[in-house]
């Protein structure tokens, strides 16, 4: 084969004790679109900013039609050819689709002013050359979702791009907009351009990609011509362990246990259609879904941390007014989703954090005795087994799993009837993973009452006893015991609503 | 429980606990004011005189109270510019109103707690910026305070009050006295009270704060009502201490108490402060005003000392949380 125009040669890359990838070998070839498959925190996104420049690698290099590229900045590989689409937009909504286009390229006249006639002119070229029937006068910020990301590829494209790396472009796109989409995959590659092409979608990895290549745990697990695999072979590889494994038990009876939580015809949001749901004592409930699906709008609905009707009783008692601390106070705890934005207090002790949703551990009432925290947090991190040298240092020194294991703890501390956890995993590695599961799991034993949002399917099949499907702000689909397949919720979670599609929460 | 008090891995010292890196900064503020006061007791014989250490800590008690409340609203990731507005319109209002000082206190406390309740309501609930919220208190009481006095505010002041800010008893003064009285009182609240944890975790993270059941609404009001209640005890004290109501009094005490809250180790971006800390850097901020007076330098000087001690000071702090 011819050699290929961009390359990962033994790439790693450790952030400090943290290896993320490890001598990563990776191909893109003209003519050619790779799928680049994985986990949530696989490294797919760490391998794309090294390959453009943005992370320098700790080991091996990026190779650019067959030399060593050594760029330390997105410009330089951007010069050389190599253009990317992100998740997220980067359109600016106040301008027009050609200014966007050609944001800080923007054509000159001899007096060194924006020259508007050839900006226009360039776009609307562009934007016919790529099949986009869009007026490059528009305002971006009149644009449809799946518009804005078309703009976002023109952007991509105003330099000769010999690579195109996708990352995750259809999350937002409805079916037609995505057929649309691969039109113009399709011609970019026939046309000779190499692509890179993150999803989480199979079908349309075996759509439109001629070659796969799978990463699990910073490690290419696999790869080869699309034709050589199955929908189950790169699951497979994708997940690439048992799942006995790295999660404990199941419930029994998962039902069996008293109602703790009981929600009837609660509304997020006024378009949103009612939800209704109940957790048991002892059985672990998973909310799963896409990203945008509503998962957590329900979950902070639920703890009174978002405004809602409809009724929520907690051990059949009604809870109509729900904030937080009503809600903590009554037994309901809940893990966020991002712990750095709202779960972490960054510049306090282990300690202090161990401690904030009980201040003084709840010493009666004030008049905390000196050095009663750090005795207290010095228990706890035993029995969670949290590793640190000292629980007077801040937390900001722990390791993600070890910030995620004090979090835990903390809200274990004011002994919750119903536990919430959105994404209890997230940015955590996976021998903390399994510790995490398995600390939830005795938890539902022990006669807990526990609802787990989760992206990484994967966890939501291991974990829970039951799952609501959620889409579109919808309990879509309840699935029991050995209905929880990665499949079936796939094929709850990803099918199309001809109502409303694309606009993301 | 008791067990773990032994536990080898936790009695080990440890250098970069929250607490040691806090017990450094309030080292190095102390080396600080020891040396300033080395340099300028070698330069002059008048300086290091038991009159004039007196003067330095009477001096120092008004800045003291005033940057106890400002740290507090710090802490919340606030700001008060109101201050030294409070310190003014309390001492004009109650003092001309009422007679015995017993009740001008009470009266000018309930002023102070009023006002605070105020900027904390704007900054909680109306989310008006502490700046500027804060700022319009500031404007709105100096028009009430003009338009009382007709800008010439009178009134005796009663004996009791004048012996409360220059008296002492057991040759320690009455001001100092009440300073470290309050100091204690706010130390205790801030670290050993739940109240105190949930304000400096709320200025560390009020989302966090909020998810972990914080009152938030609360403790920023509450913060800004210390604030005003200290302001108030501040501008009785120095009006009690010049002898004389006037207008202006306290002016400049918004820009110094911020200035020394930030010397003291609270951060603008919350959640940290020391009542010690911040009283030594009112300390500091004082005895500079002295030494330029004892020394016999111009006056101007003394801003330029100060403006370089705010500079010196963030830069110090900022290192330190990066490194």
């Amino acid at each position: 084969m011819a050699q290929p125009y961009l390359a990962a040669r033994g790439l790693s890359k450790s952030f400090g004790p943290n290896e993320v990838l490890k001598g990563i070998e990776f191909e893109v070839h003209g003519h050619h679109s790779v799928a680049l498959c994985g986990e949530n925190g696989a490294g797919k996104s760490t391998l794309i900013k090294l390959l453009t420049g943005l992370y320098t690698p700790t080991g091996g290099h990026v190779e650019f039609e067959g030399r060593e590229a050594g760029w330390s900045d997105p410009r330089q590989s951007l010069a050389a050819g190599i253009a990317v689409v992100h998740q997220e937009f980067s359109v600016l909504g106040a301008l027009s689709i050609a200014e966007n286009i050609y944001l800080g390229a923007e054509p000159r006249t001899k007096m060194g002013l924006i020259d508007r006639r050839a900006l226009k002119r360039d776009a609307q070229a562009l934007l016919d050359d790529l099949g986009i029937s869009l007026n490059p006068d528009d305002l971006v910020e009149t644009l449809s979702v799946a518009d804005k990301q078309m703009v976002e590829i023109a952007k991509a494209l105003r330099v000769e791009a010999k690579v195109l790396i996708l990352d995750e472009p259809t999350a937002v796109l409805s079916q037609n907009e995505t057929k649309h989409l691969f039109r113009i995959i399709n011609d970019l590659r026939e046309r000779g351009m190499g692509l890179v092409y993150v999803s989480h979608r199979l079908d349309e990895i075996f759509e439109i990609c001629t070659d796969i290549t799978v990463i699990k745990d910073g490690v290419v697990t696999s790869k080869g011509p699309t034709t050589d695999y199955t929908h189950d072979s790169v699951i497979a590889a994708m997940v690439g362990r048992e799942l006995g494994d790295l999660f404990p038990h199941k419930a029994a009876n998962p039902t069996a246990g008293e109602k703790v939580l009981e929600v009837e015809n609660l509304l997020v949001a006024p378009h949103l259609p009612p939800a209704s749901l109940d957790v048991h004592a002892g059985e672990i409930v998973g909310l799963a879904g896409l990203v945008g699906s509503g998962r957590t709008e329900l979950a902070l609905a639920l703890f009174g941390a978002a405004p809602s009707t409809g009724n929520v009783s907690l051990m059949g008692e009604p809870m109509p007014h729900r904030d937080p601390a009503g809600c903590i106070e009554a037994g309901i705890l809940m893990l966020t989703e991002s712990r750095k934005d709202d779960g972490l207090f960054l510049n306090s002790s282990v300690a202090r954090n161990f401690a904030a949703t009980t201040p003084g551990f709840g010493v009666h009432h004030n008049a905390i005795p000196p050095g009663h925290e750090e005795r207290r947090a010095a228990v706890l991190k035993d029995r969670r087994g949290v590793v640190v040298d000292h629980v007077g240092l801040p937390i900001s020194a722990l390791s993600g799993g070890n910030q995620q294991k004090v979090l835990i703890a903390r809200l274990l501390e004011n002994r919750p009837k119903l536990l919430i956890l959105d994404e209890p995993t997230r940015g955590v590695d996976v021998g903390a993973k399994s510790e995490i599961y398995k600390t939830l799991r005795e938890l539902a034993d022990e006669g807990m009452a526990l609802l787990v949002i989760s992206s990484e399917l994967i966890e939501i099949v291991g974990l829970c006893d039951r799952v609501h499907v959620m889409r579109d702000g919808e309990l879509a689909k309840e699935l029991v015991g050995d209905e929880i397949t990665e499949e079936a919720i796939i094929t709850v979670a990803a099918a199309e609503t001809s109502t409303h599609h694309g606009v993301a929460a | 429980m008791t067990a773990t008090a032994t536990n080898p891995a936790n009695s080990k010292p440890n250098r970069n606990t929250v607490r040691a890196t806090q017990r450094r900064e309030l080292l190095i503020l102390l080396g600080f004011l020891a040396v300033i006061w080395a340099v300028t007791t070698a330069l002059s014989p008048r300086f290091l005189t038991p009159a004039n250490l007196k003067d330095i800590l009477i001096q120092a008690a008004p800045l003291g109270f005033v940057v106890i409340g400002q740290m507090i609203v710090i802490i919340v990731r606030g700001l008060d510019l109101s201050v030294a507005s409070i310190m003014a319109t309390v001492a004009v209002l109650s003092t001309a109103l009422i007679d015995s000082t017993p009740v001008i206190f009470i009266v000018g406390l309930l002023l102070g707690a009023f006002i605070g309740a105020i900027n904390g309501y704007l900054v909680a609930y109306r989310k008006v910026t502490p700046f500027l919220a804060t700022l319009a208190t500031m404007i709105v009481l100096q028009g009430i305070r003009f338009a009382y006095t007709k800008g010439a505010p009178g009134g005796t002041l009663p004996e009791m009050f004048r012996w409360l800010a220059t008296g002492d008893i057991l040759g320690i003064p009455v001001a100092l006295i009440a300073l470290a009285v309050v100091g204690f009182g706010m130390h205790w609240l801030l670290e050993r009270t739940v109240f105190g944890r949930r304000l400096k975790l709320y200025g560390d993270s009020p989302e966090a704060a909020y998810m972990t059941g914080a009152p938030t609404k609360l403790l920023v009001v509450m913060a800004f009502v210390i604030s005003g209640v200290l302001a108030a005890i501040a501008g009785l004290f120095l009006v009690g201490y010049v002898g004389i109501v006037d207008n202006w009094t306290g002016r400049g005490y918004e820009l110094d108490s911020i200035a020394a809250a930030v010397i003291g180790g609270a951060a603008l971006s919350g959640g940290k402060g020391s009542v010690p800390g911040v009283l030594l850097a009112a300390l500091i901020l004082v005895s500079l005003f002295n030494i330029v007076v004892i020394l016999g330098l111009s006056i101007e000087l003394q801003l330029v000392i100060k403006g370089t001690l705010i500079i010196l000071a963030a830069a110090v702090y900022m290192k330190r949380s990066q490194g």
